[in-house]
C-alpha cells in the first residue's frame, strides 16, 4: 500500500478515496497529458512558492529535520533545498527492526528539491526560517523589479 | 473564519473530535512494536504542542492538530499543500496502560508512546522440575 501523504480525512467515502488514489497513481505513471513540472504525490518535502510585492517566498514541510542540517544554496535564480532525514529519530540512532512496523508511512532518507525562482530577485537578502517543521525562505525583489513611476518631458 | 475556529475549538472541549475533523489531513505515520510499548510517529507540520490535542475515549485514540493562520500564504503562484488541520484515529487494545502515554512535539513530528501494561509483557517462566 502506497502511503497516504496528507490527504483529507473523509470516513464516509473512504473507499472512494482509496480509489482515487488508485487512479492519482495511475494517472502519475500513464497519462500521456501532465504537467512537465508536476510532481508525484508524497514527494518530500511539499513545497508552495508564492510572491507578494516585495519578495518572493518558499515554503517547505520538512517535519522532524533539524533545521541546521538543512543545505540550502541559491544560485542563478535558482534554489536547492537539500537534506536527510532520519526516519525514527530514536535518540540513540537505534535501528528499529523491520517487523516490528506495523506502518511505515513517513518519508526517510536523502531528499533535494531544486526551485526555478523569477529573475529579478536580490541573492543577498535571502532569510530563512523553520517553525514547527515548516520551513519559509524569503528573497528580496531587486529594487529596479519594483513598479516605478516615469514622467515625460515635453520637447 | 475566526467564528470555524471557535467552534472547533469549543467542540474539541465537549470531545466531539472526529465532527471537526471532516476536511482535515491525514497526516502519515510511522508505528512500531516492542516489548515494553507501541511507539508512533506522525508528521504534523506547522503543529506546535500547544495546538495539539490527543484524546482516549474507551479504545480510540484520536489525534488532532491545529495550524496557526499565520502559516497560510494568500498570493500562491505554484502550490502543493494547503495548511489545514490535521486529524487522525486509531484503535487502541485493552494491553495499553492508558494512564502512562506519553507524548512530545519537536520539529512538528509527534511523538507518542503507549505502553503496554504490566500484565501483557513477557514474562519469563521459570520451570521447577518434580
Amino acid at each position: 500500500m502506497s502511503p497516504r501523504w496528507f490527504e483529507p480525512y473523509d470516513p464516509w467515502f473512504s473507499d472512494f478515496s482509496n480509489l482515487r488514489r488508485e487512479l492519482d497513481q495511475l494517472f502519475d505513471i500513464g497519462l500521456p497529458l501532465s504537467n512537465i513540472r508536476s510532481v508525484p504525490r508524497g514527494t518530500f518535502p511539499a513545497i508552495n512558492l508564492c510572491e507578494a510585492k516585495e519578495a518572493v517566498r518558499v515554503q517547505a514541510l520538512i517535519p522532524g529535520v533539524d533545521p541546521a542540517s538543512i543545505n540550502l544554496t541559491f544560485q542563478n535564480n535558482t534554489l536547492t533545498i537539500q537534506g536527510e532525514r532520519n526516519p525514527a529519530q530514536t535518540g540513540n540512532r537505534q535501528e528499529v527492526a523491520q517487523e516490528r512496523y506495523h506502518r511505515r508511512e513517513r518519508f526517510s532518507g536523502a531528499f533535494a528539491r531544486v526551485v526555478s525562482l523569477p529573475d529579478g530577485l536580490d541573492p543577498d537578502k535571502i532569510q530563512a526560517s523553520c517553525t514547527d517543521g515548516v520551513l519559509t525562505i524569503a528573497i528580496a525583489k531587486r529594487e529596479e523589479q519594483k513598479p516605478r513611476q516615469i514622467s515625460v518631458k515635453v520637447a | 473564519m475566526a467564528q470555524e475556529k471557535n467552534t472547533a475549538v469549543s467542540k474539541t472541549e465537549q470531545g466531539k473530535l472526529s465532527e471537526i475533523a471532516i476536511g482535515a489531513l491525514v497526516p502519515p505515520v510511522d508505528i512500531y512494536e516492542d516489548q515494553e510499548a507501541v511507539t508512533l510517529y506522525a508528521d504534523l507540520p506547522g503543529v506546535g504542542k500547544d495546538n495539539l490535542s490527543l484524546q482516549i475515549d474507551k479504545d480510540t485514540l484520536q489525534i488532532y492538530g491545529k495550524v496557526p493562520p499565520e502559516f497560510g500564504e494568500t498570493e500562491k503562484r505554484y502550490s502543493e499543500f494547503s495548511f489545514k488541520d490535521y486529524y487522525r484515529a486509531f484503535t487502541i487494545g485493552e494491553e495499553i496502560d492508558r494512564e502512562k502515554i506519553a507524548a512530545s512535539m519537536n520539529n512538528g513530528v509527534l511523538k507518542l508512546v503507549l505502553p503496554k501494561a504490566e500484565r501483557v509483557k513477557p514474562r519469563k517462566i521459570d520451570i521447577t522440575f518434580a
